[in-house]
């Protein structure tokens, strides 16, 4: 009923709002569209290494890390790796609805790249740094199932990988205690992690073009992914979350998403997220941390758990978003079409900040639907 | 140093009328309040320096807390502020952060004794 009723009128309004600049069939942006745009670059933003990791940037620990990512030894049954749920071969995610090891976790596999950019770490940002994000899968028994002792001792028992190690971190494994090593390794891991680096975008490409005002490569821009540019900076809002050059606050929201586990308990997102972190001895205001002084962990000094935190989660980045699907936290929207619609047709009571004006139903048209996905196929 | 120097500076000339930063006027107090760093973005954490400058001469009053919202989105910061008090009247918060683009209300709030006042203001972030 409701959609009989929005359905004209949606289209009828989408033709009044074109703005009138259309010439010879392509499309021009407004000053305060422009801005906004180039808000969202430029891309690649410069490698800073991470101060509170003393081996981040180091060559030997992105080799060491590499390995240990593919490396099946870091499960107690030995049959599972980081690959397991970060295949290169699908943008480092697993294509999976929720992500399964020795048994099905809650989440969807974040499709690993630009980790240097984030705040938090995890859809509930659990870990507010890299290294510490990722011993987490290693001691989580539903995924790798380890402890500190068994990969110090596995470590400190094998030639290449106990070389490897004295290499990077000038220690000798045998002379390390567990929590050291462990510490270490997650420290290489990241170090590995880091160097996965999302190339410039059709998107970026045009971005430069409107930059230097070159109109040759302006036009080279789908005209459908211009129109849905439009619909995201403008009546979609999608930049009130999904803003600068990775596409994300880097912060916590509510997308209207519904946040069961699959054994149907509730997923607490951010506000368990807040929690994990509190109990967490890996944070930037542990001992674990390189350098406090130049990453002090501010934001893990000011966090603050509140009952909007409930059922939360990181507003992604949407950067390679056509190569990461299933979407959402939870896996449980199958297509960029679909996540579209979720936004379009969204239930609004469903909220749980409701009134607050962030995320509206926006009735789309089925045209302008296609072209905010071409737009975000363009990321 | 410089930035701290320049800070000083501003703050001994906080109670003058030309003094920079924004000024806040309350009765019988004013406060004045400046970020750090001055241009503030969204997602991005800043300090604010804060003086509270008595008119009539009357004691001044403790800066207890300082908060921000988005009134149209119902939603606060995710991160709480602290508030040093540094020196009589002059305080530093730490640990703010708008992580989104448009209208916030940022809040202060101060006591003497057991009154608790506040002051309010609008900032705009695009
Ligand atoms: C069982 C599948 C599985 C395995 C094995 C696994 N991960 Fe993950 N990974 C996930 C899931 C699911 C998430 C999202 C977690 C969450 O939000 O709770 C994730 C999130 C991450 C993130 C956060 C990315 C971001 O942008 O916040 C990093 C980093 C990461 N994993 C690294 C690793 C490393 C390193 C290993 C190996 C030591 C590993 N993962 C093993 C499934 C897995
Ligand atoms: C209020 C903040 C907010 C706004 C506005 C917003 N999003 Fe999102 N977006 C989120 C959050 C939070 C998630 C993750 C939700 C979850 O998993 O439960 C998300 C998820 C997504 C995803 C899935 C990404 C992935 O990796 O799974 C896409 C695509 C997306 N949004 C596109 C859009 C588009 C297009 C718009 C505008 C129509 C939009 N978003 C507006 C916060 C927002």
């Amino acid at each position: 009923m409701r959609r009989l009723l929005f359905g004209p009128i949606a289209g009828l309004l989408f033709v009044a709002t074109t703005p009138p600049a259309i010439a010879n069939g392509n499309i021009s942006f407004t000053e305060i569209e422009k801005a906004a745009i180039l808000s969202h670059g430029p891309w690649p933003p410069k490698f800073r290494p991470d101060p509170s990791n003393r081996v981040s940037g180091k060559k030997s620990a992105v080799t060491f890390g590499r390995e240990l990512f593919r490396s099946r030894f870091l499960s107690r049954s030995r049959r599972h790796s980081c690959l397991t749920c970060h295949n290169p071969d699908l943008a480092y995610a697993d294509g999976l609805t929720r992500s399964s090891a020795i048994a099905t976790v809650d989440r969807n596999a974040i499709a690993l790249a630009n980790l240097r950019l984030n705040r938090w770490y995890g859809w509930d940002g659990s870990s507010d740094n890299l290294w510490a994000q990722s011993i987490r899968p290693i001691l989580d028994p539903r995924e790798m199932n380890a402890t500190a002792g068994l990969v110090a001792e596995r470590i400190r028992s094998d030639v290449p990988f106990s070389r490897g190690y004295k290499n990077v971190f000038d220690s000798n494994p045998k002379s390390d205690d567990n929590q050291k090593i462990l510490v270490n390794l997650g420290k290489a891991l990241a170090a590995f992690q880091e160097t996965i680096v999302t190339p410039p975008s059709r998107f970026d490409e045009f971005r430069s073009a409107l930059e230097n005002n070159n109109l040759k490569k302006i036009g080279r821009y789908p005209l459908a992914a211009k129109r849905g540019l439009k619909t995201f900076i403008g009546k979609g809002k999608c930049n009130l979350c999904h803003l600068g050059p990775n596409f994300t606050n880097g912060e916590f929201d509510d997308a209207g998403v519904r946040y069961f586990k699959a054994s149907g308990g509730v997923d607490k997102g951010r506000y368990g997220g807040i929690q994990n972190l509190k109990k967490s001895p890996y944070t930037l205001l542990g001992k674990f941390n390189d350098n406090p002084k130049n990453a002090p962990g501010i934001a893990t000094q000011h966090v603050a758990r509140s009952h909007q935190s409930w059922g939360q989660f990181r507003v992604p980045s949407l950067r390679n978003i056509s190569k990461t699907a299933p979407f959402m936290h939870d896996g449980s929207v199958p297509t960029l079409r679909d996540v579209v619609r979720h936004y379009s047709e969204l239930n609004e009571e469903r909220l749980h900040l409701d009134g607050s004006g962030l995320l509206r139903r926006l009735n789309l048209s089925e045209r302008e639907i296609s072209d905010l996905v071409a737009f975000l196929k363009t990321l | 140093m410089a930035a701290m120097a320049s800070v000083d500076d501003a703050w001994s000339q906080s109670c003058q009328k030309n003094a920079p930063g924004q000024r806040l006027v309350g009765n019988p107090f004013q406060l004045w309040f400046q970020t750090d760093p001055k241009k503030i973005r969204v997602g991005e954490f800043f300090k604010l320096h804060v003086s509270i400058c008595s008119i009539d001469g009357s004691t001044l009053p403790k800066l207890l807390k300082v908060n921000a919202g988005m009134p149209t989105h119902g939603h606060g910061m995710n991160y709480r502020p602290t508030v040093e008090n540094l020196a009589p009247g002059k305080f530093l918060a730490k640990g703010l952060m708008m992580h989104m683009a448009g209208k916030w209300l940022l809040r202060f709030e101060f006591g003497q004794g057991d009154k608790v006042t506040h002051l309010q203001t609008t900032v705009t972030l695009k």
